[in-house]
């Protein structure tokens, strides 16, 4: 089959991959109709998470076909449209049963290095390196799916492949920041990035009663979608004052919850932009965080920051200060998605939810490396290049 | 030194102190200068202890290590599941050279897979795999030969 891999720090090539096989008993084959770039690749990509080995077969957000079933697969058979979940949970182990997917015990088959890092190791997660478990990722003509009955999900007749896509990864990170950031009817939320997840992460604060949320980016395009089609105020942060726009907008109290969809590579202005980018080429710091020192400095006391961006290890300069005196409630995760794709379905088939219109540049994956460089430069608009790996 | 190749030998040295520092900390010595013997690794099993040791038996994996450990098994607080702790009888057997724990030979890493194994039977009926995968053409380079070493013992080294 053919499959975009990593070759090298910012090296993808497609390239003529084996077939994957069934390796467990609950474990089904995708054909892979559609799949997208998302922004925590381009930390991959880029070697800032330098577990990735060349050759490996990148993508985790992505819908398809089964072709194949397991012996212990009960809820698919061969043919059913399938939305998969990014992350791979077993669905039986104690995180999973608290409904906290993503830090499965039985996910990742490499917990060493995680294990060091972190301390413990979260589950594992498709093309996401050896770091989260080495399973290949989907932006290939076929994917292995393990624990196929927790993490593939029936796409219902009346959700259009383009729409469904995004309830693999964007839409159920967003869902996670605002359902963990307790986000509440009558609240404020501020979203720091107008990317696929932060989009996601604001019609997710809707949907749970905010009464205001602001998105906040440097990009007009995704700004402008942020407005349209999530019905969201903007701010752009290369024009304004974020935290002045903020405290005028919510009365000078701050925005109840703020939630940060940037990650390890954010931009910001002024000379915290040169600090934090001169800091983290000298290793002394892996990710960049000055998003998340923003969205701290502007929540109101007693409010609630949560991480939703993917950051790798450790940061400089954090204020920890604010976090304590103003009595925040800082809080993370990777992705539950089990826990949220059914209800992200029903709202895609009932219209309450839009996400095809983040899929700017559709392409076939042949071209994938050209999308990666175009979504990586937001050349020419790009906020999602989505790949068809049979075109 | 190219950005790429900076930023992967950074990212490396995160991961390698953290390590330095789990290898400093097994190592450590007590109070009055004798070499502590090696913990307990315990693993938390989402089943009541009636079905994760049923009449005392074990899950194969441990099994299978026979008289050589000692195992406890007990309820896990807050309705968590059930608490499987072993240990070699011999402490002899808990020191290994290095060569050996590179090839994940070593006894401790031994204890510490079957240990991840047995809950992964208990829980789930079977243990997950991810070899092989489908993968572009690899090259041989240092990185690499890593990071495959890195993967080989995977399951069998981590802070259990």
């Amino acid at each position: 089959m053919r499959a975009l891999c990593w070759t090298g720090v910012n090296k993808l090539s497609v390239e003529t991959v084996d077939d994957p096989q069934l390796l467990n008993s609950e474990d089904v084959i995708v054909k892979v109709t559609l799949g997208t770039s998302c922004g925590s690749d381009l930390h991959l990509i880029g070697g800032y998470i330098p577990f990735m080995r060349a050759g490996d077969i990148l993508g985790h957000e992505f819908m398809g076909e089964v072709v194949e079933v397991g012996s212990a697969v009960r809820k698919h058979q061969v043919g059913d449209r399938v939305v998969v979940c990014s992350f791979i949970a077993c669905g039986r182990c104690w995180y999973c049963r608290q409904q906290l997917f993503s830090l499965c015990d039985n996910g990742n088959p490499n917990p060493a290095i995680t294990e060091a890092l972190w301390g413990f190791a979260p589950g594992g997660c498709f093309g996401y390196s050896h770091a989260m478990g080495g399973h290949a990722g989907s932006h290939a003509q076929y994917v292995r799916v393990p624990y196929a009955d927790h993490g593939a999900f029936p796409v219902p007749d009346g959700v259009d492949d383009m729409t469904a896509l995004f309830a693999s990864d964007s839409a159920a990170t967003g869902w996670t920041g605002a359902d963990l950031g307790e986000v509440r009817p009558g609240d404020t939320v501020a979203v720091w990035g107008a990317g696929g997840v932060g989009q996601m992460a604001a019609a997710a604060a809707w949907a749970r009663g905010a009464e205001r949320v602001v998105v906040i980016d440097r990009l007009v395009n995704r700004l402008q979608q942020a407005e349209q089609h999530v019905s969201a105020e903007t701010l752009n942060y290369e024009e304004t004052d974020i935290g002045g726009e903020l405290r005028e907008l919510t009365g000078g109290r701050g925005p109840d919850v703020c939630i940060e969809a940037v990650g390890m590579e954010a931009h910001t202005t002024g000379p915290m932009q040169v600090y934090d980018q001169v800091k983290q080429q000298l290793r002394l710091q892996t990710d960049r965080p000055s998003a998340v020192r923003e969205a701290v400095h502007a929540c109101r006391k007693g409010g609630t920051v949560f991480t939703l961006g993917v950051f790798a290890a450790v940061v400089d300069k954090f204020p920890l200060g604010a976090v304590m005196n103003k009595g925040l409630t800082l809080r993370g995760a990777q992705m539950h998605g089990h826990r949220y794709i059914p209800e992200i379905l029903e709202r895609m088939e009932a219209g309450t939810l839009k996400t095809s219109h983040l899929a700017t540049h559709v392409m076939s994956l042949e071209d994938a490396p050209k999308g990666y460089q175009m979504f990586k430069d937001k050349e020419d608009g790009c906020v999602r290049a989505v790949f068809r790996p049979h075109d | 030194m190219r950005l790429g190749t900076s930023v992967v030998v950074g990212a490396l040295g995160v991961g390698a102190a953290a390590l330095v520092r789990r290898l400093w900390t097994r190592t450590s010595t007590q109070a009055d200068g004798a070499t502590t013997r090696e913990r307990w690794l315990v693993v938390t099993v989402a089943l009541p202890q009636e079905e994760a040791a049923p009449d005392g038996r074990l899950p194969e994996p441990l099994a299978e290590l026979g008289d050589r450990i000692e195992v406890e098994v007990r309820p896990a607080p807050g309705d968590k599941g059930t608490e499987i702790a072993a240990r070699y009888r011999d402490p002899k057997e808990e020191h290994a050279g290095l060569a050996s724990r590179v090839e994940g030979e070593s006894p401790r890493q031994q204890l510490r897979s079957a240990l991840r194994r047995s809950k992964q039977l208990l829980e789930v009926g079977e243990v997950l795999r991810v070899s092989p995968a489908p993968h572009g053409e690899r090259s041989a380079t240092p990185g690499g030969a890593l990071q495959e070493l890195v993967t080989e013992v995977g399951r069998k080294e981590g802070r259990l």
